[in-house]
């Protein structure tokens, strides 16, 4: 590497470093979501919203999808289509239980009867 | 037999082999884990009960731990591949070393955690929940322990490469490194999505 190279090179780890603290934050804002009050679809969603976040930072910074080439991303654009059809599928069919595998829960016991 | 194309770059492509080769098996890995994941969503969404009694048994904190070892460890293999780059095999050996150290770590946490939930009585035919959770961590954990192997025959035996072709082993290093995050990048969907929701 020429000195100019090496110099680029150490600015470009430093940056992968700061995004660390980032990548650290997201997970604690995701813990710290955990214990609000209220369930429900917006927590789960806010939640996954945070872990696709954290993952995105991941792919972009650490696995250097930032700066790749087209090949690369041709192969993970095929796999995010095929992906997100497998996902929108199982979403669809979510209802369709086949014959005899529907979850029935066992209903609760009677109360008990008071005989004189 | 000189392999073509372990450090030079193609023309058509502009990378060399082994990268296209471990991004096609990572794409391949993504549907692995994608159909798992889609696994737990139906099953989610077809128990009514689907929590009762089970989920509230995980460990929030020893996940967070984990989660920490694992974006420590994401650290520690970039810094290792950095050395290469910049001809320092010292630090190569001490940053890939730490990488090492926090892998077996994770394993230990999560061999911890196992065994806990064993002690309660807790396996996978006992919940469905259970059942996706040992079959989605149990994979994570394979992955882990290949990583592990991999990386420790960089840090060893491995590394003699450095002496004779130096830009070939720094781009095995480079392919670890991505296996490695990309390890990192299913836990960071596996944590939330088992522990926290």
């Amino acid at each position: 590497m020429e000195p100019n190279d090496i110099a680029d090179f150490k600015r470009q780890i430093r940056a992968h470093l700061s995004a660390v603290l980032l990548l650290a934050a997201l997970v604690g804002l995701n813990v710290g979501v955990t214990f609000l009050p209220g369930e429900g679809r917006l927590r789960v969603g806010v939640q996954i919203g945070l872990a696709f976040l954290s993952g995105g930072l991941v792919l972009t910074c650490f696995m250097h999808l930032r700066s790749e080439k087209t090949m690369i991303y041709a192969v993970l654009a095929l796999t995010c289509v095929l992906l997100a059809a497998m996902m929108v599928l199982t979403w669809v069919a979510r209802h369709d239980h086949p014959a005899m595998t529907e979850y029935h829960p066992a209903a609760p016991p009677p109360a008990p009867h008071h005989v004189p | 037999m000189d392999i073509p194309h372990t450090v030079e770059l193609r023309e058509d492509t502009g990378l060399y082999n082994g990268k296209v080769g471990m991004w096609l098996f990572l794409a391949s890995e993504v549907m692995l884990f994608g159909a798992l994941f889609s696994s737990y969503v139906l099953l989610r969404e077809s128990h009514p009960d689907w929590l009762h009694g089970a989920a509230k048994d995980l460990s929030i904190f020893w996940g967070t731990v984990n989660t920490a070892v694992l974006i420590s460890s994401g650290i520690t293999i970039l810094l290792a591949w950095a050395a290469l780059k910049l001809r320092d095999f010292g630090q190569f050996k001490l940053w890939m070393g730490a990488t090492l150290v926090l892998g077996f770590l994770f394993l230990f946490i999560k061999g911890t955690e196992y065994a806990a939930k064993f002690q309660h009585g807790h396996y996978p035919n006992t919940h469905t929940f259970y059942a996706i959770y040992f079959v989605l961590t149990g994979l994570h954990a394979l992955h882990v322990i290949g990583g592990v192997a991999v990386n420790a025959w960089l840090w060893g035996p491995g590394a003699r490469l450095w002496l004779t072709e130096p830009e070939r082993f720094t781009n095995r290093v480079e392919l670890a490194g991505l296996f490695w995050h990309f390890v990192d990048l299913v836990w960071m969907f596996l944590f939330p999505v088992l522990y926290l929701l």
